[in-house]
């Protein structure tokens, strides 16, 4: 009877059947590489088109507007029909922090020039400051935004409470579970949150949360970001973005992706 | 002969394995952030690294996984195990990398302190889909941290087999945390079919390998035990319990005995028959499975050597196991079942080639 072979790691070669073996073992698992990566890669949904311009600064001139979130309100962007349609751009600070103004050193209503990092999706601006120049003062006290519309009846929504700032762009993507806790942190530092509404034809609509008079909605909502809720406002129309004044009474968890419209708002 | 202590013990095959593990995490990581830029080239690089070292890690912890089943259904597969160390130190690596990315890009630069973020941004401990997923993907990447950091041979010295083997045994709670990581992670958002499918093929095929690696163990098992139970109550010394006919056992090899709770191993070598502790005091290798190596008992995991007679490791090992008397009555094999402290000198039985 031909003796077994006996394989001990110690020696400097293995006997040809372990050998053999080991080879298939490690031709396995390198052929098995483009199979698991292909999948791995091509399954994925997709990705976003936002932009974190990050390492490519920009100087913008604009009107300072502080609440409900800090904007830039660019008079020079486009003219249409002879009116002057400025581009509101939301403002925010570094890291997973919002931007905070001393309202005495840069009051509502300043002409100011922004340097910073530009964050783009899908006509949504966000500008991450790195400094910002008061060119002239304004003391008017009761500053209104340009385009500021208010919706009086409160409406229903749902969808996904994310940050704009990596939901635009920093973060790709920047939203859903894996994006949760950054969401949070994001909010937590004083960026102002964002409801995702997917309207069922594939297009989805952005709103800014803010509580019943503009105050900011963190931490209340802390345990509904990243997961599907519903909710009521009023819809303020604000330039080129829609901010939700949220009755935060009415916030309730849901899929994100149901299409009926939930109970009514009052 | 000066002794030098020598941490790492270098030999070809490890370093041809070590070279062999770096290529396969190379051409992973190069293939994944490749061809992810060309099918989703929107994909932040961050992300892309992130998903390309979880990925990775959890492709290796299924190949560490298989190593151990794989071996016990065919020996053949035991260079791979020889140095399965060195594969899950840099699975733990790789793990340890995802992990700080992710801890950077998700807790960094916040209000709070990241480790204090990571365990308080998502506080929904109590329901299964929103649960805090990084939270598990931490107490994984710590017990792989631990079974890394023991991994060398000093740590098995120091805690005993049976501990450290414990703590090893924790790769399989590691690894049912990171299937949770995943499951309430990732594919919470990434909801394709394939990708849910992958996960389940991976458990299916890491727990199908251990399941008929279990049953063949527990068929050996159960014919050793047989054995005793057809043929004992034979005429036999005090004490004594039939073990086999000494031509059952090959010439330098070994039968394992399961008498009551002893776990036996009966080598036969130059018409000579001992029997020691069948557990290898280094990993807990199945020493029946091992061979009569330059006169010593050679274990088929690591190769560990113990002397026959007393169980002892050659100087200058200091091991040592249980041994037990043997007994020999015609063609008959009869064994004590009660242990000798370990490292006792026990009187082979002698086998008489005329009988
Ligand atoms: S278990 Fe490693 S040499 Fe025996």
């Amino acid at each position: 009877m031909q003796e077994e072979e006996f394989y001990i790691g110690w020696l400097a070669k293995a006997p040809p059947s372990f050998a053999r073996r080991t080879r298939q073992f490690i031709l396995v698992s390198v052929l098995s590489l483009p199979l698991v990566i292909g999948c791995l890669v091509y399954f994925q949904q997709g990705f976003s088109n936002g932009v974190f311009e990050y390492g490519k600064q920009t100087s913008l001139i604009g009107k300072f507007s502080p609440t409900p979130a800090p904007f830039l309100i660019l008079e020079s962007a486009n003219q249409t029909n002879g009116r002057l349609t400025p581009q509101s751009i939301l403002l925010v600070g570094v890291g997973k922090h919002g931007y905070f103004a001393d309202p005495k050193e840069i009051p509502a209503g300043s002409k100011v020039r922004v340097d910073g990092f530009l964050i783009y999706r899908e006509g949504k601006v966000a500008l991450q400051v790195k400094s910002i120049a008061v060119l002239e003062k304004d003391s008017s006290v009761n500053y209104t935004p340009f385009a500021s519309v208010l919706n009086a009846a409160p409406i229903r929504l749902q969808g996904e409470i994310t940050d704009p700032k990596c939901f635009l762009g920093v973060m790709n993507p920047g939203e859903g579970k894996p994006h949760q806790d950054c969401a949070v942190r994001c909010l937590a530092g004083g960026i102002p949150p964002l409801l995702k509404v997917h309207d069922g034809d594939g297009k989805d609509a952005y709103y800014l949360l803010f509580g019943p008079n503009g105050a900011p909605l963190f931490p209340q909502i802390q345990q509904y970001v990243g997961s599907g809720i519903g909710l009521c406002g009023r819809i303020q129309t604000f330039d080129n973005w829609q901010m939700l004044y949220v009755d935060t009474t009415s916030i309730q968890r849901i899929n994100k992706y149901a299409l009926d419209a939930g109970p009514m708002c009052h | 002969m000066a002794l030098s202590y020598d941490p790492v013990h270098w030999t070809p095959h490890k370093r041809l394995y070590d070279r062999i593990l770096i290529a396969f995490i190379g051409v992973y990581l190069l293939c994944f952030i490749g061809l992810q830029s060309i099918f989703h080239p929107d994909c932040t690089l961050e992300t892309t690294v992130i998903r390309a070292t979880g990925t990775l890690g959890f492709f290796m912890l299924h190949l560490i996984l298989i190593i151990g089943p794989l071996c016990r259904l065919d020996r053949r597969f035991l260079p791979l195990l020889y140095n399965r160390r060195h594969f899950g130190v840099a699975m733990f690596l790789v793990a340890l990398s995802h992990g700080v990315f992710n801890l950077f890009q998700f807790h960094a630069m916040g209000n709070v302190d990241p480790m204090v973020s990571l365990f308080t941004s998502n506080t929904q401990y109590g329901s299964l889909a929103r649960f805090p997923f990084q939270a598990l993907g931490f107490f994984a990447l710590l017990i792989l941290f631990l079974m890394a950091a023991t991994s060398h041979d000093f740590w098995m010295k120091n805690l005993g087999p049976r501990v450290w083997k414990s703590l090893h045994m924790g790769v399989y709670f590691a690894y049912a945390l990171l299937v949770m990581h995943v499951m309430l992670g990732v594919i919470q958002l990434e909801k394709s079919p394939v990708l849910i499918g992958m996960v389940g093929l991976g458990m299916f095929v890491v727990i199908g390998l251990h399941v008929a690696a279990a049953i063949k163990q527990s068929k050996i098992d159960a014919a050793s035990e047989r054995n005793i139970a057809i043929e004992a109550g034979q005429a036999v010394p005090e004490g004594f319990v039939y073990a086999c006919e000494w031509a059952e056992i090959a010439n330098n090899k070994a039968k394992m005995l399961l008498i009551g709770k002893e776990n036996i191993a009966l080598f036969r070598y130059e018409d000579k028959i001992s029997a020691v502790h069948n557990v290898c005091k280094h990993q807990n290798g199945p020493l029946s499975e091992g061979r009569i190596i330059d006169g010593c008992i050679t274990c088929p995991w690591h190769g560990y050597q113990y002397l026959p007679e007393n169980g002892q490791s050659p100087p200058p090992f200091t091991e040592k196991l249980s041994t037990y008397d043997v007994f020999v009555k015609g063609t008959s094999v009869y064994v004590h079942p009660s242990p000798y402290p370990e490292g006792t000198q026990r009187i082979p039985a002698e086998i008489s080639m005329v009988s």
